[in-house]
């Protein structure tokens, strides 16, 4: 059945969602992938670039045709002159030599009619009279790429009958929702972490490239759907599985770190598709309009996390992302600690692109609002596990006796005022100082550090405590001052940003140290 | 395989799983709880500084239907089943929670021993001496809830009415709990930030 899962994905796919599995796949095959064009938009006929085992380097053109076949017509109006760019204009890039001859390669996940076939030897035949014998086309089908996926399949199908059909479930996803973090990390576990305990070094690195296809075929919906959210999630998802097993089985980097830079550059392609999104529309409603009322300001707080994350990540685009920013800030809405993440991001990008004091002010109106929620006595501070759709329908529900429906405890108070506490804000903090005492912290730590990367962990231990009434202004400046990010598990601090997209995607890993770290490295980063 | 009904049941299942937790948590009297999603350990760190590491205790319950009953079962008789089921739930919890109540307090030497014999008068020095009353922001107290047996509670019933009905043990109850005031405005005075 994986079979014709993955044939059907394929001829589905458009060429940004089979862009990213097949650079994997060219990773696992011995290419060093140098560059991914973003949007699909071709920089001068070239999709992908990358060297070959022999350090040649070959360029890349990826064309959709889907179930349909390149006709003779279709090659000579559409495809001749985009491949003409892909293979007689040198490659523009630092790590080639401009001068070199480079292979050009057309990769079509559909099929060629016979005058089309005939059409690009021709084609060849002309390119070796008038440039050697040196320059020519080759093509991949859809039939090469089938044969080159489903040598993954064995490592892609889960070995058993459920873990199968939730994989299914997955494929089959309407796209709409929100990515099923759970499900989708217990896809990663059952291919990444759970194998590291019987297989091999090398096994392990296939297994990183089918983990790739795999959240590629397990994010069809999403792609199908163009739910950008959902698909930054599953690549951040996926990064953040890579390093895990990474740090677990002690992988060579050469059997993880392009996986993880080509994951990332799904990550980035979809943040700035968002970005244009966002700016194309005029509102921010998704689905049934009138049951959305609830739903907008969630979404837009979360929306701005991710254009601020847009930002830091995209130094290009930083202006467009300013402008959004600017324009909705007054419409966060911090509803719990799971949105504490996405404040988190909009503070740092408003760190780098505005030296008054409104990233300040932005902090206090965090722990204002998070010392408030969770002192109050008829509804509490919703958590770091409680989503979006819980929220609301607890929220909803609460009982007309008006029993507290969340809790008063805080993954996320201690973190953001040892942020404040930098900016020396000492009467402000005196200000709120009686109600953050108040707040109960709850801090959670993994047995095994590397799991910090993984949904749930079953060793490990929760700790609960306040904080002392009467605190010493300069010792909360000295906690606030440390910096080494002892949390946070090593591999990860070589990725600041997918750090700050991963305690998006998992809120519950929020924790001081991880923050203090992040506030002092993003500022050295362009 | 026989059809199921996944859509209408889903319906069901939630209005069971409500049932289920409106009746466990009646028996809890609104005490705040925290679900632990991962792990398995608790530390817990108070406010004094004293730390403690929490046990687990696994506990199960069972809701039974026999084979015949489902032709004659009805959804309401379920329904009280699950109730039943809750509340010994519910009971179960509040009895470990007063357990872990009584552990403490043994600890800390935070109790009161009234040895058969409560009086007005033990009584206000219960209320003075062992016990720390919260305010709200207008001085009102937040008066702790007594939770006792039917016997008990009619005792200290009666206790509170003389306490209420007597002018000299009432100007004295006003007198506590103007101690009280004064200490917790002295509790939260230490709630600062200082060099």
């Amino acid at each position: 059945m994986i079979e014709r899962v993955i044939e059907n994905w394929l001829t589905e796919a458009s060429e940004k969602s089979f862009q990213l599995p097949f650079c994997h796949l060219l990773a696992f095959e011995g290419y060093t992938v140098l560059h991914l064009s973003r949007h699909c938009t071709m920089e001068m006929g070239k999709d992908v670039i990358a060297k070959d085992a022999d350090g040649l380097p070959v360029a890349f053109q990826l064309k959709a045709t889907g179930a349909s076949k390149v006709s003779s017509d279709h090659w000579r109006t559409e495809l001749m002159p985009q491949v003409n760019q892909l293979v007689l204009q040198a490659i523009q890039h630092p790590a080639i030599d401009s001068q070199k001859r480079h292979r050009s390669v057309l990769v079509v996940n559909g099929e060629l009619e016979e005058e089309a076939s005939a059409a690009i030897t021709q084609y060849n035949q002309a390119l070796q009279v008038t440039h050697g014998d040196q320059t020519q086309l080759e093509v991949i089908l859809r039939g090469d790429l089938y044969r080159r996926f489903i040598e993954m399949k064995d490592v892609l199908v889960p070995s058993e009958l459920r873990q199968f059909r939730d994989f299914l479930n997955l494929y089959l996803l309407e796209g709409n929702g929100r990515m099923p973090r759970d499900r989708f990390s217990s896809l990663m576990e059952s291919l990444l972490i759970e194998p590291i305990a019987y297989s091999k070094k090398p096994e392990l690195a296939r297994r990183v490239t089918a983990a790739a296809l795999a959240s590629s075929l397990a994010a069809h919906g999403f792609q199908t759907s163009a739910n950008h959210v959902a698909l930054i999630e599953v690549w951040t998802n996926y990064c953040a599985h890579i390093l895990c097993v990474a740090e677990k089985a002690k992988l060579p980097k050469k059997h993880w770190e392009q996986s993880v830079e080509i994951g990332l550059e799904g990550l980035k392609s979809s943040l700035a598709a968002l970005l244009s999104e966002m700016e194309r529309r005029n509102n921010f409603v998704e689905g049934d309009p009138l049951a959305d009322v609830p739903m907008y300001r969630i979404r837009l707080t979360h929306l701005l996390g991710l254009i601020s994350l847009c930002g830091l990540w995209l130094p290009d685009e930083r202006d467009r992302c300013e402008d959004i920013v600017r324009r909705y800030l007054s419409y966060m809405i911090l509803w719990g600690e799971y949105a504490v993440p996405q404040f988190l991001a909009v503070y740092l990008f408003l760190s780098k692109v505005d030296a008054t004091l409104l990233p300040a002010d932005l902090l206090r109106t965090i722990l204002n609002t998070l010392q408030s929620l969770a002192t109050e006595p008829e509804s509490g501070l919703a958590g770091a596990e409680v989503g979006e759709e819980e929220y609301i329908q607890r929220s909803l529900k609460r009982s007309s006796r008006h029993r507290r429906t969340f809790g008063c405890t805080s993954r996320t108070i201690e973190g953001i005022l040892h942020l404040y506490t930098r900016h020396n804000r000492r009467q402000s903090v005196c200000g709120l100082w009686s109600g953050i005492s108040k707040v109960q912290r709850t801090d959670f730590e993994p047995k095994d550090k590397q799991d910090y990367y993984r949904f749930r962990v079953e060793e490990g231990s929760q700790h609960d405590w306040f904080p002392s009434a009467t605190q010493s202004w300069s010792q909360l400046r000295l906690d606030a001052s440390e910096s080494a990010g002892e949390a946070i598990p090593i591999l990860m601090k070589r990725f600041p940003l997918l750090y700050l997209s991963f305690l998006m995607m998992f809120p519950h890993r929020f924790n001081s140290s991880g923050v203090r770290w992040l506030d002092t490295v993003l500022p050295t980063i362009h | 395989m026989l059809p199921d009904y996944p859509l209408a049941k889903k319906f069901f299942r939630q209005e069971i799983e409500e049932r289920l937790n409106r009746a466990r948590s009646a028996h809890m009297l609104d005490v705040a709880e925290e679900a632990m999603f991962e792990g398995q350990q608790l530390n817990v760190t108070r406010e004094d500084g004293s730390a403690d590491q929490v046990a687990f205790e696994h506990r199960q319950y069972n809701i039974q239907i026999g084979n015949e009953e489902y032709i004659h079962l009805r959804w309401q008789e379920l329904l009280a089943r699950v109730e039943r089921v809750g509340e010994q739930m519910g009971t179960d919890a509040a009895r470990m929670m007063y357990s872990e109540i009584d552990r403490i307090s043994q600890i800390t030497g935070n109790r009161a021993d009234a040895q058969g014999n409560l009086t007005p008068a033990k009584f206000l020095e219960f209320l003075r001496e062992k016990i720390e009353l919260d305010f709200d922001s207008c001085g009102r107290p937040r008066l702790p809830t007594i939770v006792a047996g039917p016997d008990t509670i009619e005792i200290i019933r009666k206790v509170i009415e003389e306490i209420e009905g007597t002018p000299e043990l009432a100007r004295e109850f006003a007198v506590v709990i103007g101690d009280q005031r004064e200490r917790w405005r002295d509790r939260e005075s230490h709630r600062k930030l200082v060099d």
